[in-house]
Formats: C-alpha cells, structure tokens, sequence
C-alpha cells in the first residue's frame, strides 16, 4: 500500500519529476492507488473550475477608497511631520505679532475691570491730608500736574501711589455726607476699557466688583470714581469734582 | 547623490524606504533641488500606489472568495478582505516582488487567524493536525468521483465546502482553490508543511463526504453507478 500522503503530494504537484515517475509506476499497480490518485485529482479539478466566482466589485471600490484616506492622512502627516519646525515657528510669530498689534492699539486705553486689582497693590502715601497737599505731593513726586480737583466739601481719607499698565496712577480714598469713594487717577491714559458714554459725552459709567463706576478724562489724565452709592449720585459726585 | 531619487534609487521599483529616505537626504539641498526631489518623492509615491492597485485589483476577487468562503458571511468578508487590502498596502514596500496573490493571501490568513477564530470557544483542532489523522479519500468499492461530482453545481460545491472544519477549509481553499504551494500555505498559515499535508488530506476526505452525501440525496448518482 502507498503512502496516500504521497499519492495527495502527487496529485498537488509537490513532487520532483523523478520521485513523481517512480510513484506513478508504483501507482500504476494498484489500483485502489489508482483509484485514490484520481479522487483527488478530481476533486481538485472539481473545486478549481466549479467553485463559484463572487461579486466583488463594489468591495473593490470600497478598498480603493481606503487606501485614498490613508494617502490623504499620510501625505498630511508627512507635512505636518516634515515642517513642524516651520509650523510652530509661524504660530508663534503669530502670537507675537498678535500680541504686539494688541498692546499697540491699546497704548493709553485701561481696562476697568483691571483697576480693582491694581488699586489694591499700590501703597499708601503718608502725610497727605487735603486736595492742596495731594496736588502739591502729585507735583513734586509724580512729575506731572494735579488735574483740577478742588472740592473742599471732600475728605481725603488716604493717598495711594503706584502704577497701571506701566503708568503711573494715585489713588485717594475720598469721604463724605454720603460716604466713600475711591478717586484714581492715571496719568497718560486717553480711555478706558469696559464702560459705556453717557448722553452727555462727558462721562462714561460702568460697575466694578459690584460698585457703580464713572470715568472722564482730564488734563492727560483718566479718572475712575468708585463707589457703592447710586449711579446718579456718582454722577453728581463727579460732575462736582470735574468743574470744581 | 543625496539629492536626485532618480539617480540613487532607480526607476521604476523604489519604495516607500527609498522615499522616507530620500526625505532624509534633504537636508543641505538648495531650494531648487529640495522641490526637485519633493516633486519626485510625490511621483514615486503615487506610482507606487498605482503598481499596488494595480497589483491588487487583479487579485482581488481571490482574495474576497477567501475571506467569504473562510468567514461564510459577505459582511465580515467585505471587512476582512479591506482590511487585508490596507494592511498589505502599509507593508507594500515589504513585498519581495515574487508572489503577489501569495502574499496576500498570506495576509488575509492571519487576519482570519487573529480576528476570527479567537471568538471560537471549545476544544481546538490540533489533535487532528497528527500525521496519522488520515482518511482515504476514495474507496475501491464507492462510485467513482467523476459520477458522483458530475451533477453538482457551485453553490452545491460551497455549500459542502462550508461544512469542513476550519483549519482543514483554510488548507483545501488555499490549495485547491487558490492554487498555493504546500510551502506557501504553511508560510501563510504558520504550521509545518507536515501539517499541512494532513490537514489538507482530512479537509478533502471531509469535502469528498459531504459531496458524495450531497450527490446521493440529489440523485445525481445515476442507476448505472448504484448498479
């Protein structure tokens, strides 16, 4: 009896035509060898021209467009890859540039909501007590001139010194029948950021942490006057301070 | 050279190794030879998508007649045989040029392999995979094979076909079908060709089993061969 593994190698072709021509003569003898040769080889047969051919078509159009979103990641991974160097460096000029245009345009404009903080950082200036020792310390210390605040119906409380927006600025505590109020002046500001003008055009109101604000400009100077009073009553307050 | 891809890797035949590194070789090129070599690099790539394309159009309807006779649903057989597709084209430059189906193939086997038969529970079919697990695929005294065959029709032939266990399907599609060598199927399939050869004897006596049943149950077994 012969191997039928070798009799199968046969049928498969996986012999060389010597070992195929010694098998066959072998074979040829048998026939239940015989017989077995030719079940496999018609069943290979059988299988290689009956089998049935499927549509694949539409598959084929899905591959293609696979393989067209891979290119499609591929070639933008590959720039992304080849120019990130050149990319962040863009971004950041941008951010630069950005950066600059924006301070520029802003020169002279404070931002409302920017005061409370810097107010609380300046400190305070001893031996200041009324308006004529406040315009007079403005003068000497600051290097600029008081704007015209005249009022002798007001208290200063206290004056604070320091900057805003890299300009420098005071801040007097103010007192009067009706209570505080936080006057702060900053030298060189042309406007301010965050409020809206009046009818009049002559101030413009606002609220800061909660407190009505009103703010004009004088003299080269912007004023900010806070206060947990009215809108209406600052606006008197600050009509008073303006042309006194 | 550093600069021409023309020059240093010849054409056609580059792949995407000579592209990346002929990106590589980039730096320290002038302006005009850096869009030189980007404008051959997009060349090269594009025509190697096109010989791919090219190559696996041609072998495509062999590659889904596997993945539907292996999975025996159209469905996961589209799936399969996509992923098949991008796999082989991510390892394009892989290819040793000689047999393209085979390689495919190949792939396809151990998507099946790997995506497929890991949902399978219960015992596997190594036990069968000895040298000894043979069965004779004819008999002295059964109806000859060209008889019994003679009436059936595809969807018969597939139908019969699916019944076969896994492991020996893969290895009588692969051989008889696809017309793979012993040792490419044992490449494809990573077992020995010894295996292979059991498997493929068990998977046809199996086949041959189902057919002669279906023939007989058909009555395409005329009178002459009961006789």
């Amino acid at each position: 009896m012969i191997d039928p593994l070798e009799i199968q190698a046969l049928a498969d072709g996986e012999l060389t035509s010597e070992q195929a021509e010694l098998l066959r003569a072998q074979i040829a003898e048998c026939p239940r060898s015989t017989a077995t040769l030719h079940s496999l080889q018609s069943l290979r047969d059988l299988l290689q021209t009956r089998t049935e051919t499927f549509e694949c078509d539409e598959t084929w159009s899905r591959c293609v467009g696979r393989l067209n979103e891979l290119d499609r990641s591929s070639r933008i991974e590959g720039f992304v890859g080849r120019y990130a160097w050149g990319l962040c460096g863009a971004f950041a000029l941008v951010i630069a540039v950005g950066g600059y245009w924006s301070r520029m345009a802003h020169t002279g404009v404070i931002s409302s909501s920017d005061v409370p903080r810097e107010a609380a950082s300046m400190f305070p200036v001893p031996g200041v007590r009324s308006m004529s020792d406040f315009k007079q310390w403005v003068g000497q210390k600051l290097g600029f001139e008081s704007p015209q605040i005249q009022d002798t119906r007001l208290n200063v409380a206290c004056v604070y010194q320091g900057t805003l927006d890299g300009m420098p600025a005071v801040r007097l505590a103010l007192q009067d029948s009706d209570g505080n109020a936080d006057l702060t002046i900053v030298h060189g500001a042309q406007a301010v950021d965050g409020v809206r003008p009046l009818q009049d055009g002559q101030f413009s109101v606002g609220r800061v942490n909660g407190e009505n604000l009103v703010t004009w400009t004088r003299d080269g100077s912007a004023m900010l006057l806070v206060s947990p009073r009215s809108m209406d009553q600052l606006v008197d307050l600050a009509s008073e301070i303006r042309v006194r | 050279m550093t600069c021409d891809g023309r020059r240093r890797h010849g054409l056609p035949g580059f792949t995407n190794r000579a592209v990346h590194g002929n990106a590589a070789a980039l730096a320290g090129c002038s302006p005009m030879r850096r869009v030189h070599s980007i404008r051959f690099m997009l060349f090269a790539k594009r025509t190697q998508r096109e010989r791919f394309e090219r190559e696996a159009e041609r072998v495509f309807p062999s590659i889904f007649g596997a993945a539907l006779r292996l999975t025996r649903s159209r469905e996961e057989a589209e799936d399969l045989s996509q992923e098949a597709i991008v796999r082989a084209y991510e390892a394009f430059d892989r290819f040793d040029g000689t047999n393209f189906k085979a390689w495919m193939l190949r792939i396809i086997t151990n998507l099946y392999i790997n995506r497929y038969r890991q949902r399978q529970r219960g015992p596997q079919l190594g036990s069968l995979d000895d040298e000894n697990a043979y069965e004779p695929v004819s008999d002295e005294g059964e109806a000859p094979d060209r008889l019994l065959f003679d009436g059936l029709v595809g969807a018969e032939i597939e139908e019969a076909l699916a019944k076969v266990p896994d492991d020996f399907r893969l290895a009588v599609i692969l051989s008889d079908i696809e017309g793979l060598s012993y040792q490419e199927i044992a490449d494809a399939t990573e077992v020995p060709i010894g295996t292979v050869r059991s498997r493929l004897a068990r998977g046809r006596a199996i086949l041959r089993r189902e057919l002669g049943g279906f023939a007989k149950r058909e009555g395409y077994i005329g009178k002459e061969s009961e006789e």
